[in-house]
């Protein structure tokens, strides 16, 4: 019953995500307008309109020298304009609902908007100034430089960021991904007001950009305002000069000292990006090891509060599978025979359609917002192999069988390198690496 | 919203309950009251085929003694536990993956939650699963064992995050120590240690009934059928006694201002001042005000912000209410050099003095926030599976027909009411300060709580 159902919520969900038994299912659209590609999808089931410009690059555009630079630009970019000072923006964006924001990625950095259909005209006006026009006032760009040689000072102040961050820096040693987008004290320091222009100016491409739009606006009107707003930039320039290549896991074990009441453990492997065959496999395989984890060391063994197995979405892509543990060598064998086990037997059918399942309900919850189509959509064209792979994602979950979980972990889950926050003299060495 | 409970995470988490209010006429909210006491809420949404059952207890921290501490926390972790119908929690873990289910549950000062989302034709099964869980749980000595060091790891993991200790340190100041049970989430590992199984019966006997619960069903579900559902399977489950006979009390008057420094090797100094501010059943047209106060002082144009941030005096700073029933903090957060830190606070203070003053907040500042806030309440409704969480928080804190009428009813706050609400709770009020600050930056300030009491603070 439950199969049957999951089955046609697939279906539907795989051209339909929001169900508008009314109009028919949303047509995602991709489009250029003022030479600037554009994806569509049309949502009338509510009024927020949600959109998100990309940049493409990432840290591939970036070096040691200008880590940071397009997160300078993203904070600094609604304290200034060419139409607006920083109160009038404040205000506008206040009394119109408007949420401005923007992130950096490995892959990509993104400006986003958030809007109700009322006053999109507004949000769209104060985006487009935001992002095309910014005028980096020098007290701005001093204040945001404080901001964020603050925010740095903090990284390792969380033991889970401090965790992550190490392990990043260690898996893409030598690849472009080990430039941070975040930036560094150093490259903050030195970044002026005019590198962050020229940056700008440069980088600001029709051919580097890349808008996705879900809400209820009409293709129509978004062409009309994408042209008039985009159709000055210059063509092309300012491509990423590397692009992110696959990775190889090493084996190995990095230790950090610390005085913490527990053990924080995540061991990273190279894992296949969204574009890849095997990208739904390893997806489901790291879903049943996280239920498995759970089962064994949390509800069975008590070893731990929090476990989990997880993989990013990356084109240089990364699994993980974390613990934080009081015994960390007797919790990493029972996390260790859980990855041999999803190597060496199959999972049931009956269990893995279970987890598709619980899969499926993740899925769908967290496309519930149009901001979170919109970055599903955007994720899939940049890291994915193209939107449309965002429709028939789901499909391909479910065409997964206990063999493809298998080949997966076998494929990709090893040679984990491994990073320990805590009591150093807790953990064997010869083990862990041995993973 | 779960995050602010067990969890002491960024401090920014902190503005979700003044940011993320909604309320309005027609909201498609319907409900009804069982025979018994059971309150059913249906919020309808068919966007997706999915649905999330929800339970929510008036339990919490609010209800400890010191005896007590952290038991409503370590309750919600055997929730999850053996029942008549589900022998272990291996089976229980089972049983929700099978019915597709993602699923948690939350306890925090006023409230403590259960919730699974399913596909729509799983809601019937995943009401029986509730059921189970709420009226038959077995309180297995063997796995109350197995647990505790779950919950402690937990504690660990709290233990270990800077804030955790920043939010102590202040907290135990603000409510008293002899109070402070009733405002601590987490609880104790003592507490957590020597429970036995009969203070699980002893919690579940008298909060865990009909009267004390209510059962919300959101997303693609309609009210009639959600009724239907609620009647058949919880109909049977007897009235308890009023669990409130005697009513939680509330946290003594906080009677002068205090100080607490907390070192740990942090990369940043913070500093958070708080307020004991309104409760929602006592006074609530000054949370109404709270939260509009706190969407304008938080505008990057305002005089709050240019005279905190834009000086220089801080990297960021914010101010936020946190609604509750039994006495709400006010809480301003900022972050600086340390070589500003003295500075800071005492701007914090003299902004805090003047913020009743008929100029400091303008006409149009005062309409933005309220139309902000009404807009944030749009968002809001884009996700059933939060709107859940967010209705039941509102039920067991605020009642039901807050939620309903708060857009209106906050539309409606004017310039003096927030000036009313200054002069009732900050202005000239005591408030207790904590700074978290490594010990080479406070070596270097030879930083002292007494240095964060000013004896006088001139506007």
């Amino acid at each position: 019953m439950i199969m049957i159902r999951r089955a046609l919520l697939a279906a539907m969900v795989v051209a339909w995500p929001m169900a508008l038994a009314a109009q028919g299912p949303p047509a995602v659209t991709k489009f250029t307008a003022g030479g600037v590609t554009v994806i569509l999808k049309p949502i009338t089931a509510n009024d927020v309109v949600a959109a998100r410009l990309y940049l493409r690059g990432g840290s591939g555009a970036l070096t040691q020298a200008t880590a940071g630079i397009e997160r300078f630009i993203g904070d600094v970019s609604t304290r200034g304009t060419v139409k607006y000072d920083k109160d009038q923006f404040a205000s506008i964006a206040t009394a119109t609902g408007t949420d401005i924001g923007s992130d950096v990625d490995y892959d990509f950095t993104v400006f986003r908007v958030q809007a109700v259909r009322e006053h999109w005209n507004e949000a769209w006006d104060l985006f487009v100034q935001a992002t095309l026009h910014p005028t980096f006032p020098a007290n701005e760009v001093e204040q945001v430089r404080g901001q964020i040689r603050d925010a740095l000072a903090q990284r390792f102040d969380d033991p889970d960021q401090h965790l992550q961050e190490v392990a990043d820096s260690l898996l893409y040693v030598g690849h472009p991904y080990a430039v941070d987008p975040n930036g560094t004290r150093q490259s903050i320091e030195r970044l002026t007001r005019d590198d962050l222009a020229q940056w700008h100016r440069r980088r600001f491409t029709k051919t580097n950009l890349l808008l996705v739009v879900v809400g209820n606006v009409s293709r129509a009107d978004l062409a009309g305002k994408v042209a008039a707003a985009f159709s000055g930039l210059p063509a092309s320039g300012g491509a990423a000069p590397q692009e992110a290549r696959p990775i190889l896991s090493r084996p190995g074990l990095t230790t950090i000292q610390q005085d913490l009441p527990t053990n924080y453990i995540v061991g990273v492997y190279a894992a296949p990006g969204p574009s890849s065959p095997s990208y739904p496999a390893l997806r489901v395989a790291t879903r049943v090891l996280a239920e498995r984890l759970f089962e064994e060391v949390r509800t069975k063994r008590n070893l731990t509060y929090a476990v989990s197995a997880w993989m990013n979405a990356r084109v240089a892509n990364r699994g993980n599978i974390y613990v934080t543990a009081v015994q960390p060598d007797t919790t990493l064998k029972v996390m260790q025979t859980e990855v041999r086990k999803l190597q060496q037997e199959l999972v049931p059918a009956s269990r893995l359609g279970q987890t598709v399942n619980v899969f499926l309900t993740g899925y769908l919850m967290s496309q519930q917002t149009n901001m979170g189509q919109a970055a599903d959509l955007g994720l899939w064209e940049l890291a994915g192999g193209g939107w449309a792979n965002a429709a028939t994602y789901l499909n391909r979950v479910r065409a997964v069988t206990p063999a493809d979980v298998q080949r997966a972990a076998r494929t990709y889950m090893k040679s984990f390198q491994f990073v320990l926050l805590g009591d150093t003299t807790k953990v064997n060495r010869g083990f862990v690496t041995s993973f | 919203m779960k995050r602010l409970t067990a969890r002491y995470g960024p401090v920014v988490a902190l503005l979700f309950f003044a940011t993320a209010l909604a309320a309005q006429s027609d909201l498609p909210i319907r409900d009804t009251t069982l025979a018994n006491g059971l309150h059913v809420i249906v919020i309808e949404n068919h966007a997706l085929p999915l649905v999330t059952v929800e339970l929510d207890v008036k339990n919490g921290a609010y209800t400890q003694s010191p005896e007590t501490e952290g038991l409503a926390h370590l309750y919600e972790h055997m929730f999850f536990k053996a029942n008549r119908t589900i022998p272990s929690q291996e089976r229980y873990l089972e049983r929700l993956r099978e019915l597709g289910a993602s699923w948690n549950g939350t306890t925090s000062e006023e409230l403590v939650n259960y919730f699974v989302t399913v596909g729509t034709d799983s809601v019937a099964p995943a009401l029986r699963f509730m059921e189970d869980a709420v009226r038959y749980p077995l309180f297995l000595q063997e796995e109350l064992v197995r647990e505790r060091p779950v919950v402690l790891g937990e504690f660990d993991r709290n233990e270990a995050n800077h804030f955790f200790h920043l939010f102590r340190g202040v907290d135990t100041l603000l409510w008293t120590s002899a109070f402070y049970s009733r405002k601590n989430v987490i609880g104790n590992r003592d507490t957590i240690i020597a429970t036995p199984p009969e203070k699980m019966r002893a919690i579940q006997q008298r909060f865990y009934v009909p009267n004390n619960t209510a059962l919300v069903l959101s997303g693609d579900m309609t009210p009639s059928r959600g009724f239907q559902l609620a009647e058949q399977v919880f109909g049977d489950w007897p009235r308890g006694a009023d669990p409130f006979s005697t009513p939680a009390p509330d946290p003594p008057p906080l009677t002068e201002s205090k100080a607490v420094v907390v070192e740990r090797p942090v990369g940043s100094v913070s500093l958070m001042m708080r307020w004991h501010g309104p409760s929602v059943g006592r006074d609530p047209a000054a949370t109404y005000a709270a939260d509009v106060l706190s969407n304008v002082l938080n505008n990057p144009a305002s005089r709050f912000q240019k005279r905190l941030v834009d000086s220089g005096l801080a990297f960021n700073a914010n101010i936020n209410y946190y609604t509750l029933n039994h006495v709400g903090p006010i809480t301003v957060f900022a972050q600086t050099a340390p070589e500003k830190l003295l500075p800071l606070e005492r701007a914090v203070l003299q902004e805090i003095g003047r913020l009743a003053d008929s100029t400091y907040v303008s006409q149009d500042e005062l309409v933005a926030a309220q139309k902000q806030l009404g807009i944030r309440a749009l968002y809001e409704r884009e996700v059933p599976t939060d709107w859940a969480h967010t209705v039941g928080f509102w039920w067991s804190v605020a009642g039901l027909d807050y939620y309903r009428t708060y857009v209106p009813n906050m539309q409606k706050v004017t310039r003096s009411d927030l000036a009313h609400y200054v002069r009732t709770y900050l202005q000239g009020k005591p408030f207790v300060a904590g700074v978290l600050i490594n010990a080479e930056a406070r070596k270097k300030l030879s930083l002292t709580p007494e240095m964060l009491l000013p004896k006088e603070v001139t506007p």
